[in-house]
């Protein structure tokens, strides 16, 4: 995975995680990879793959089952919620940016119709 | 230890190699020589092989001290300093297996010199003179002094060429530690062991002007006291080499 | 605190190799040595693997000043090639085994067998990157407390590279340590912990690197660039 070096790795590699749940590549309930092969995946250290699934605990991605593992949360409301914040981040950043450009509500809509019928 | 041993002793593989095959060679040709009554051309094998041996005996002498050097010059020093093991085991590891590859030079040279003495005799008299002489040797040896003698010339023998290479661990030592991989630390090293052996000398003259030491215990070409003298003064280098490498050696 | 270096100093023919240099290492992290070629890294290395004796001040081992028995523990490669010219890679396992208790010779074979070498290929006529390998893989067969690697990405390609570093990785746990040196920053950006910057044998910057980022948002990229 391609890093911003500038942004504390552990969080990119929450994010990544995340948008793999949203994605449905890790699906509510799925044992997480361990501590070792998370290190390996994403080529940080073994601490810093602890530290990201203490975070992803603390804020209910994910559980620990002592001895067994990491496990992706069950609870259905956690996964629409993680979509609604993601998809409201990126909103954010986006609007944000274009109102920089000085696009006022109904350009910034305009422009994404105009952008969707490029592409057809 | 014996693992270090083992991997010392394997460094001097080589020598080993030249010197059995270089005696294949030399009694190959003899013999052809007794075979073929070519007298002439099967004593100058033997004068070459007898001048060639003691040669080798002189290098096998020094390889061990010239093996000690590179293993401090060059980057291969780190197989042997990186293994968890105290200086004394790998100074000492190095001393046995200079040791053992003197004994196997000397039974080297020893049977190649018992088939030369041997076929000479068979080709001159016959399996029986060769049976008779074998007699007489064995006799001679078992009675009287001849055997001391012997001995005591092995003894000394070995004795003097321990000292040898104590004093060429000492002198490689202290110039890879006090003169720091300095361009010159191999001259520097060689002319610290004659200095070393000329130290060594003067205090064997020093206590030979002990009146009460001198033609004491006179057995051959050395004393008793000879040996006391410079198996102490071997051990006394050791443990110099030791503690110097202990408290400086850098690789 | 498994290691502590206290005011270190060494000395080459008159240059100071290294200068009152004070450090210390935690056990379970993976610690970056960074600096120009001949600052001072190697000889550091050297002296906390008990090759070099340092002039000047000490070096503790788990508290007790270095000796000969923390060797065991310690595992050093060297950057340049080191084993003997007689030995083939199956000596290399064998003396390994005859030496540090530490070392799994089923690991190294495989290891072996990861980087397509071959038992009866002889050290002294490898290639490199062949020569890096055989190194790495018997320097990481050994379970050491302590793994010190100079230059372990010199010298091999992309692909080797990666895997090598997903080797450390692997066996980099809560109960070993790792000192690595290296001129590829931006290969050991992702999981180096803390990095140590040495220049004319001194220690000029300690960085904790996720700190950093977090703090003023430069890469150890950025740091290196700004100080060096």
């Amino acid at each position: 995975m391609e890093y911003n070096t500038g942004t504390p790795i552990y969080l990119q590699v929450i994010h990544e995680l995340k948008k793999k749940m949203v994605k449905g590549e890790l699906k509510p309930g799925e044992k997480m990879p361990s501590n070792r092969d998370l290190a390996v995946l994403y080529k940080v250290n073994q601490n810093t793959a602890a530290r990201i699934y203490r975070e992803m605990e603390t804020r209910g991605y994910c559980f620990t089952k002592r001895g067994i593992g990491t496990f992706v949360s069950e609870e259905e409301e956690m996964f629409e919620n993680l979509k609604k914040e993601m998809a409201g981040e990126l909103l954010r950043n986006f609007i944000h940016e274009m109102e920089d450009l000085g696009y006022q509500k109904d350009d910034i809509i305009s422009q994404i119709e105009d952008y969707k019928e490029e592409q057809k | 230890m014996g693992k270090l041993i083992k991997y010392e002793w394997r460094k001097q593989r080589t020598t080993r190699m030249v010197i059995l095959i270089s005696l294949l060679v030399g009694l190959i040709a003899f013999l052809w020589g007794m075979l073929f009554k070519k007298d002439v051309f099967a004593a100058m094998v033997l004068l070459v092989m007898f001048s060639v041996s003691l040669l080798v005996l002189l290098y096998t002498g020094i390889e061990s001290i010239l093996i000690l050097s590179r293993d401090l010059r060059t980057k291969q020093s780190y197989m042997l300093w990186m293994v968890p093991r105290s200086v004394w085991e790998i100074v000492g590891a190095k001393f046995i297996s200079a040791i053992l590859q003197m004994l196997f030079s000397f039974a080297a040279f020893f049977a190649a010199g018992c088939v030369c003495g041997a076929a000479l005799l068979y080709y001159s008299d016959g399996m029986r003179a060769v049976i008779e002489s074998v007699q007489i040797i064995v006799k001679n040896f078992f009675e009287g002094g001849n055997l001391v003698n012997i001995f005591w010339f092995v003894i000394t023998f070995v004795i003097a060429w321990i000292e040898i290479i104590m004093i060429g661990f000492l002198a490689v030592i202290i110039s890879r530690t006090v003169l720091l991989n300095s361009r010159f630390a191999g001259l520097f090293s060689l002319v610290l062991f004659f200095v070393i052996n000329w130290l060594v000398e003067r205090g064997y003259s020093l206590i030979h002007a002990i009146p009460l030491l001198q033609n004491a215990g006179n057995l051959g070409i050395w004393n008793i006291w000879d040996c006391v003298y410079y198996l102490l003064i071997s051990a006394v280098l050791f443990l110099a080499t030791g503690w110097l490498a202990d408290r400086k050696l850098s690789v | 605190m498994i290691l502590e270096c206290r005011n270190l100093t060494k000395t080459y023919r008159g240059k100071k190799a290294v200068a009152d240099l004070s450090l210390s290492l935690d056990t379970g992290k993976i610690y970056g040595l960074l600096g120009e070629n001949g600052s001072g890294k190697t000889t550091l290395m050297k002296m906390i693997a008990g090759l070099a004796k340092p002039a000047e001040g000490e070096i503790l081992y788990h508290g007790h000043p270095l000796e000969y028995r923390d060797k065991a523990h310690i595992a050093y490669m060297s950057t340049e090639p080191f084993y003997y010219d007689y030995m083939k890679v199956s000596d290399v396992g064998r003396y390994y085994e005859d030496f540090f208790e530490d070392f799994d010779m089923k690991y190294f074979q495989d290891l072996i067998g990861k980087f397509g070498l071959e038992e009866g290929m002889k050290a002294k006529d490898m290639s490199t990157g062949m020569s890096a390998k055989l190194k790495i893989a018997a320097t990481l067969a050994r379970e050491s407390e302590l793994c010190m690697l100079d230059e372990p990405l010199n010298g091999v390609d992309y692909k080797a590279r990666e895997e090598i570093i997903a080797l450390i990785l692997e066996e980099a746990d809560d109960k070993r340590t790792f000192l690595l040196s290296t001129h590829l920053i931006d290969e050991i950006e992702s999981f180096v912990e803390k990095a140590f910057f040495i220049k004319n044998g001194e220690l000029i910057k300690e960085m904790d690197l996720e700190a950093e980022r977090m703090a003023s948002g430069r890469s150890l990229t950025d740091v290196y660039m700004d100080i060096m």
